[in-house]
């Protein structure tokens, strides 16, 4: 979709672009900062950025691009900010939920939710976007503003260490 | 679990927790986050009309004195006759 048109109010702009791309930008920061109180933060800004552009009468080319990529500055920011502070999370509470509530084997889960957690940010990225939003590695760099290889690499090596984690649990 | 397949197809099982049901209202209602000069008017009002008042007290209270006249020696004579009976 491309910028707001002229004859929707910026509010109204704004709540359809929440309805369209909230959900799953609120997922792709809580993946990358594993907090959901600050991912929620994250979201926040990101859209009264967005309210900022539409009161100024500056639309946005292309909206799940424009809202990925300042979602994703975003929170490599935040990630730095922690870093720097030296904050730990504790008892987080879960980033990942059973598609099926039912089926869901709740050790299994706690064991992906630690096994996600453990994975470099970048790398817990690619398989957000890989296998959970469902882009190709060449859209994926272009979302992280990097080279198919580093993506594919990354991936590889976030597979490897979800399996080794991942074996204790079989 | 051999190959990435079986890996992502155990993932897919899951998915990343969705926002808080509040989140959507908490956006639409923050607006920009900038601060508006027009939700401070009346803060800023006020100010303003503290510091004149200040300022046009400090001012009638330098014409007071520049008008009076100088108290004369009898003057501070007379204020301690009328003291003096006052003190314990």
């Amino acid at each position: 979709m491309r910028g707001r048109p002229l004859d929707q109010p910026p509010a109204d702009w704004i709540a359809a672009a929440y309805d369209r791309y909230g959900a799953g930008l609120y997922r792709y920061a809580l993946m990358l900062l594993g907090d959901t109180a600050i991912a929620a933060d994250v979201i926040q800004q990101v859209f009264a950025a967005l309210v900022r552009r539409a009161r100024d009468e500056r639309g946005v080319e292309d909206e799940e691009r424009y809202l990925r990529r300042a979602v994703r500055n975003e929170c490599f920011s935040a990630l730095r900010r922690r870093q720097r502070e030296q904050a730990v999370v504790t008892d987080a509470p879960p980033i990942i939920e059973p598609v099926d509530r039912a089926s869901g084997n709740p050790e299994l889960r706690a064991a992906i939710d630690e096994a996600l957690r453990k994975l470099p940010a970048d790398q817990r990225e690619v398989v957000h976007l890989k296998v959970f939003v469902g882009l190709t590695f060449q859209e994926i760099a272009d979302v992280a503003g990097e080279s198919i290889n580093t993506i594919a690499s990354r991936y590889r090596y976030a597979m490897d260490k979800l399996r080794t984690s991942l074996r204790r649990v079989e | 679990m051999t190959d990435d397949g079986e890996l992502e197809a155990l993932l897919r099982e899951y998915r990343p927790v969705g926002p808080p049901p509040g989140l959507r209202d908490r956006i639409l209602n923050a607006g920009d986050g900038s601060i508006r000069l027009r939700d401070w008017l009346p803060t800023v009002a006020a100010v303003v009309l503290a510091v004149a008042f200040y300022w046009l007290a400090g001012v009638e209270r330098r014409l007071l004195s520049a008008s009076m006249p100088a108290p004369s020696p009898s003057d501070h004579e007379a204020a301690f006759i009328v003291e003096e009976p006052l003190q314990p």
